[in-house]
């Protein structure tokens, strides 16, 4: 029962013109609530498409819940236990809320329909109205309810929360919360609202140019990580570039700044041969991390 | 119990909740032997991950703060052995970060052990009681009858 | 609830089409257009017009969605395709119920057709020209899957209707093609109601749709979305 949620390995994936995804390695640990993060064109919504299986891969192995993706009926058999938020949101226009959920339990007998009714009545759906009358944060909200009442044992989900006011993202977080402390279903979310992955996420993963660039547990990470910043008499020297255990070295005039994530302790001692009038050390959040490791470098 | 936490800023979050509770029990908001709110309950009130606040709850447990009751919950500890130990823990920390500050600014360990001993002496010696130890190893006197200052 | 769902996707446009037909023959018999053409000639183009808008409408019925904006087509294949089905049951589902409901209004134009025959019809032939009408559809319907599958909304309906028409000119230019067409093997000016049932179409039909239904089927399998 150890296996990982979901595994990947060299996974990759082009379009005609361009290489999404170039050998991603993902390790999602069971009952973890895990954020995946990249600027708009990473390769994050491709990402989520291949593990539905609703793009096929070039390259490489992916695993749900320990189980090799290497045929549709694999696939069939793994979605029988995902939920799945889609990016744009849209469900049938042809049908009503009721509809549409009748039609989602025809599907998964593990169904919930305590869950069903909780978030019926907390997102205040209405059963009767035909789903383009409904506006994008209440489709948000129906198909993140499809996705929570099937029993499933992963949510794949892209950018749950985006276009949902904040008493709305509330408590769409709260409901993924408790489905994660009370049915340790493993959350797997991209998002662009950094706050929130900092708010719920206990893993990260941050991806650039169809690549991992950082991953882990957020906690370590924002432990392990340190920003250093030194000011100097003159111009910060370049020779700074040499220390060793720094990433993401910037100066600016007299003031230089980078981060530092293993012996923190001892990079601060070297840069005392640089002889900086002042030394100061932060803590460093999600924001930074992400700015550095996608700008910077 | 009215728990908040930042999400953003750069303190561990488990660590802000283990903050919380802990002033919680301070200011009576709960007491010895009355019972915490489940993990669950934390996780889905705060909208926050679940394992975090797992971490919390094993950390203060791990302090003596608060007890684990196997199938019941969590409890708030005994003062007596509570309280005791929780102090401990905090002055350790206190005392941990005033050391890496120390070694920072370069100090070697007999220059430390020095300045350790000066303030101790000045805090027992004339009998005074607040020493502010928030990471520093600034430690202030209050001026009492004896027109002592903190110092540098 | 797949068939539920395929029903609710299509239940107005197949009204539309039947709705079409009827109306459309309800019209013609109020003009009186049925007398002043010779008999054969008026079931000809009868059936010649309402077969052409039930194939352009027909399509129609084929098409994954009735609400043409691309984006929500897009979307809500993304929600189909992240249930536990594979790409197989999804597609039969929709054409067959799509074959029923295209046969249903085919029938319909059929019965409807005959009955302006005044000549006596036994209910033997009555069902055998429903037969032969039915299978000489199949390889239309099974193109308008195809072209549903291959292409969105826009250049079905284009793609379809220059199909048509190509196949109508080849019809005429080269009798060979004429002999096995389907469209011929519908008419009944071609193939009178007493005529013995022209076998030879039919199997081209049946074999033609199977061709066309299995490319629609690989289409299906390897599409990307």
């Amino acid at each position: 029962m150890n296996e990982a949620a979901i595994e990947t390995h060299g996974l990759s994936k082009s379009y005609r013109d361009k290489a999404a995804l170039r050998g991603l390695e993902l390790n999602v640990p069971r009952g973890s609530i895990y954020g995946f993060l990249g600027r708009n064109g990473a390769g994050k919504t491709t990402t989520l498409k291949l593990l539905m299986g609703i793009l096929r891969r070039d390259a490489g192995e992916m695993r749900i819940f320990g189980e090799a993706m290497d045929s549709e009926a694999a696939q069939v058999e793994a979605r029988r236990r995902i939920g799945f938020v889609s990016e744009d949101k849209e469900l049938y226009p042809f049908m009503t809320v009721g509809q549409m959920i009748r039609f989602t339990r025809s599907f998964f007998p593990g169904w919930r329909r305590d869950l069903e009714e909780k978030y019926l009545e907390l997102f205040r759906l209405p059963l009767n109205r035909s789903v383009p009358k409904l506006s994008k944060g209440m489709r948000t909200q129906l198909m993140i309810l499809l996705a929570m009442a099937r029993g499933a044992d992963l949510l794949v989900m892209d950018e749950p929360t985006s276009g949902l006011d904040p008493i709305m993202t509330e408590e769409v977080l709260q409901a993924l919360a408790d489905l994660a402390a009370g049915e340790g279903v493993t959350i797997f979310f991209s998002s662009h609202q950094l706050t929130e992955v900092e708010q719920i996420c206990d893993h990260v993963c941050l991806i650039d140019d169809g690549q991992k660039v950082l991953d882990g547990v957020l906690d370590d990470l924002k432990s392990q990580y340190r920003r250093i910043v030194l000011v100097f008499d003159s111009a910060a020297p370049s020779a700074l570039a040499g220390l060793k255990g720094i990433d993401h070295l910037r100066r600016a005039g007299r003031t230089a700044s980078m981060l530092a994530h293993v012996d923190v302790e001892s990079v601060v001692a070297c840069t005392q041969e640089f002889a900086p009038l002042s030394v100061e050390v932060h803590p460093v959040t999600l924001k930074e991390l992400f700015m550095d490791h996608v700008r910077g470098g | 119990m009215h728990l908040r936490v930042s999400f953003s800023s750069g303190v561990p979050i488990y660590v802000q909740l283990m903050e919380q509770i802990k002033h919680a029990v301070e200011t009576g908001a709960v007491r010895a032997g009355e019972q915490l709110p489940t993990i669950r309950k934390v996780a889905e009130d705060l909208a926050m991950n679940p394992n975090t606040v797992a971490r919390a709850y094993r950390e203060l447990e791990r302090e003596g703060a608060i007890e684990v009751r196997h199938g019941l919950g969590a409890f708030v500890a005994d003062v007596e052995t509570g309280a005791k130990t929780t102090v401990i823990a905090e002055a350790a920390e206190s005392l941990r970060r005033a050391i890496a500050t120390g070694a920072i600014l370069g100090l070697s360990e007999p220059e430390l052990r020095r300045v350790f001993e000066k303030e101790l002496s000045r805090v027992t010696g004339d009998g005074s009681q607040a020493v502010s130890g928030a990471g520093g190893n600034r430690a202030g006197t209050k001026a009492g009858g004896s027109g002592e200052r903190s110092s540098d | 609830m797949l068939w539920y769902k395929a029903w609710l996707e299509t239940r107005w446009r197949f009204g539309y089409v039947a709705g079409f037909i009827l109306g459309t023959l309800g019209i013609f018999q109020l003009v009186g257009i049925s007398k002043q053409i010779g008999p054969g000639l008026r079931l000809e183009s009868t059936l010649m017009f309402c077969f052409a808008a039930l194939y352009l409408a027909g399509s129609g019925i084929n098409t994954q969605t009735f609400y043409s904006a691309r984006s929500s087509f897009h979307g809500s294949m993304l929600f189909t395709l992240s249930l536990p089905v594979s790409r197989l049951r999804l597609f039969m589902v929709r054409a067959a119920l799509g074959a029923f409901e295209t046969c249903f209004c085919v029938c319909l134009m059929g019965a409807l057709t005959l009955v302006w025959l005044s000549g006596p019809v036994s209910t033997g032939q009555f069902f055998q020209y429903g037969m032969r009408v039915l299978v000489c559809t199949l390889p239309v319907f099974a193109l308008s899957t195809l072209l549903a599958c291959l292409l969105d909304e826009m250049w079905q309906f284009t793609g379809g209707t220059l199909l048509l028409l190509l196949v109508a000119a080849l019809q005429i230019r080269f009798k060979f093609i004429a002999e096995f067409s389907p469209f011929r093997g519908m008419s009944l000016l071609s193939y009178p109601i007493a005529a013995p049932v022209p076998w030879g179409t039919l199997a081209v039909s049946l074999i033609l749709s199977m061709i066309l239904f299995f490319a629609s089927i690989k289409v299906v399998r390897e599409k990307e979305y």
